[in-house]
């Protein structure tokens, strides 16, 4: 794979990506980070992408550094315990379902994300996730449930 | 409208309010997100543009990293095809380290101020004091402010280090060596770590050979002989050539000159346990056998080697030699050929920075060392090169993330008592920061194929163990796990953390941990398969 290739490949995922970052994180800095670090590790990669999906690829890559970032996150938060305020570019009629999306564990948000918003199937979520596709189903349903419930509409 | 058709179309709305990265200035000639990215990329390509200069992207990069710890990329140069010597330009340069807002690193001697790309592996971290360069095997290769000098040579408006940096100490302590058929007669000090240095000495000293051997004089009487230590207190002094292809010492002053008792023996005396800060490890030398540090140019480049073990003598391994073409240094190893019932151990490490999955433990007899989890196999003789080896070992082992560690073990017809004193010293070294036991289930049986997973879930908090390591406290009960092959645990800042075999932190002790798996046969443990 020719590596001048790579930024024509990749580049028009990154927005999109540092604002799936955005949610999965819950911290809009951080997706940027996330994201370049992302892409830093992609292009470092390039000669191994199978050259298929580079949108899924790119996420895969992200998702992993995000959720070693939350768990030492979630450390640090135990020591500081600072309140988290809701960001400016959430409009107030959703500042609710980012709450509520605050409430999920990082893997339910991106198994959710990933299922509903971009429609990739529960195993290919789980390849991407690297987890089984039972837990990732496990993940989407328990999500769906709580934030239809905040949506003020019947969970099923 | 669905259910998941609403949650979607709020989710998408939400996500599309977040926030991207600004969009590219129209001046940039690099993308977005390479902006802060750009100096680690140009690790990877460096080297195909030295011949060309500064690769123009780079232009504009900040390489510098906000939190201490951080890492921050510098140019280096590509690696090496494997196999091939490592090629140096033989120029030198010295002087103080400094911070350079594009690049990391520049040299700075008066008014003039050079970039470096750095060898293959190198990067800098953020450190409490400034910003340090790290080599190829993770260990501080220099800090900023360091007074250095490098070898290697211009390559446009970069300096093309190689081998790495050496800081030139405010003070040097080393014995009195010298070699009168070098370059017509060279004296140097050499240090504990293997390093010669020449020595431009204070006004009132001189050097010289007498029936061969070097002595130091002052007011014309000898004070030093061959073998004595000497500290002397300087810097880099005048930039120039020295013997054996370094710059010289410049000694201001000669602090202490300690005579070497003349029935010392040569070899190192055995210690009940013998600690190698350096190399972060103990170890206990059966009687008649000696570590040796390596050549300091071997701890260079991009296989490092860590240390050496024998049951017989060991001698430098690098030869600095002359001919028409100017110094050349060759290495080999410490000894040239085994004698019957010898034994040597290469130790050396080779780290994948930069690649996103360093490679997994090969294949082997899951074997243990100082605690962390490692594989043993016979190998071919050809591997101890000339030795004269009639039995081979390799042991292989990840002793820090993302490096392997390999032990080449050569041995001519070993007796017993030696297979004994083998395995004793092996089994008595310990790592400085000692990893944890935990149980591992063994490789598959083919590499990568997929296992077979039992469908329970465990959920419960990891917590610390003496007898497992960490095991999973449910509320009600502590199940030990059976971890996928490769796992290993070690001490975190924030307790015992579960690293996979990428290195990658899967859990920490205290972290609420859902493991898919299913117990085994016994009941007593819980097998996890969930990578």
């Amino acid at each position: 794979v020719d590596r001048g290739d790579f930024a024509a490949a990749v580049d028009r995922h990154y927005p999109g990506l540092v604002q799936r970052m955005a949610l999965v994180l819950h911290d809009a800095e951080e997706a940027k980070d996330v994201a370049q670090e992302a892409y830093l590790k992609a292009f470092q990669a390039w000669d191994r992408f199978d050259g298929t999906d580079a949108r899924a690829w790119l996420h895969t890559i992200a998702l992993r550094l995000a959720f070693n970032r939350l768990r030492r996150r979630r450390l640090w938060d135990r020591w500081l315990r600072g309140e988290r305020r809701d960001p400016d570019w959430v409009v107030p009629e959703r500042i609710d379902l980012w709450r509520a999306l605050g409430e999920l564990k990082p893997q339910q948000r991106a198994a959710l994300l990933l299922n509903v918003v971009d429609g990739y199937t529960q195993a290919e979520v789980g390849r991407m996730l690297d987890a089984p596709e039972g837990t990732v189903a496990g993940w989407i349903a328990d999500a769906k449930r709580r934030l239809r419930g905040l949506l003020g509409e019947d969970s099923h | 409208m669905t259910d998941d058709d609403r949650l979607r179309t709020e989710l998408v709305a939400l996500e599309r309010a977040a926030p991207a990265d600004p969009p590219r200035p129209a001046a940039s000639r690099s993308p977005h997100w390479l902006r802060r990215a750009a100096p680690a990329a140009v690790i990877v390509i460096a080297g195909v543009l030295i011949g060309i200069g500064v690769p123009a992207w780079f232009e504009g990069a900040r390489p510098f990293g906000s939190r201490v710890g951080e890492l921050v990329p510098v140019p280096t140069t590509r690696a090496a095809p494997s196999g091939t010597p490592e090629l140096c330009m033989q120029a030198r340069i010295q002087g103080t380290l400094t911070r350079d807002a594009q690049y990391g690193f520049a040299i700075t001697n008066g008014d003039n101020t050079t970039p470096v790309t750095w060898p293959h592996g190198y990067v800098a971290r953020e450190g409490a004091e400034g910003l340090e360069l790290l080599n190829a095997a993770g260990e501080v290769a220099a800090r900023e402010g360091d007074v250095i000098q490098l070898g290697g040579g211009q390559g446009g408006e970069m300096w093309i280090a190689c081998p790495g940096p050496e800081v030139i100490p405010e003070e040097l302590a080393g014995r009195l060596e010298g070699d009168p058929k070098l370059e017509d007669g060279c004296i140097w000090l050499k240090t504990d770590m293997g390093r010669r240095w020449p020595i431009h000495w204070p006004d009132g000293y001189r050097e010289e050979f007498r029936d061969g051997q070097p002595v130091l004089l002052h007011d014309d009487e000898v004070v030093a002989e061959a073998g004595d230590r000497i500290s002397v207190r300087g810097g880099a002094g005048q930039f120039g050539y020295a013997c054996i292809g370094f710059n010289p010492y410049t000694a201001a002053e000669v602090v202490a000159i300690n005579p070497v008792e003349r029935n010392e023996p040569s070899a190192e005396p055995s210690a009940a346990v013998t600690h190698v800060p350096r190399k972060s490890m103990s170890f206990a030398l059966p009687s008649g056998w000696t570590h040796r540090l390596p050549d300091p140019i071997l701890e260079w480049g991009m296989g490092p080697t860590v240390i050496y073990f024998s049951n017989q003598p060991m001698h430098d391994e690098c030869e600095w030699t002359e001919d028409e073409h100017g110094i050349s240094t060759t290495c080999s190893l410490p000894i040239d050929a085994l004698v019957p019932d010898g034994v040597l151990i290469e130790w050396w490490v080779i780290a994948y920075y930069w690649v996103q999955s360093p490679p997994p433990l090969p294949d082997g007899t899951p074997y243990d060392l100082a605690g962390v989890a490692a594989v043993r196999k016979v190998v071919d003789t050809d591997e101890c090169q000339q030795l004269g080896a009639t039995e081979a070992e390799r042991i292989t082992l990840r002793r820090s993330d993302p490096s392997l560690e390999h032990l080449r073990i050569c041995a001519r017809d070993p007796s017993a008592q030696t297979r004994a004193e083998l395995e004793a010293l092996l089994q008595s070294i310990v790592f400085d920061d000692a990893a944890i036991v935990i149980p591992t289930q063994e490789p598959p049986p083919v590499s990568d194929s997929p296992l077979p997973c039992a469908a329970s879930l465990i959920v419960g908090t990891l917590v610390r163990d003496e007898t497992y390591g960490v095991v999973v406290d449910t509320g009600e009960q502590r199940i030990p796990v059976v971890w996928p092959h490769g796992y290993y645990a070690r001490e975190g800042p924030d307790g015992v953390e579960v690293v996979d075999r990428e290195g990658g932190v899967r859990a920490v002790e205290g972290e609420e941990v859902e493991l898919g798996g299913g117990m085994n046969a016994a009941d007593d443990q819980f097998l996890t398969c969930n990578r």
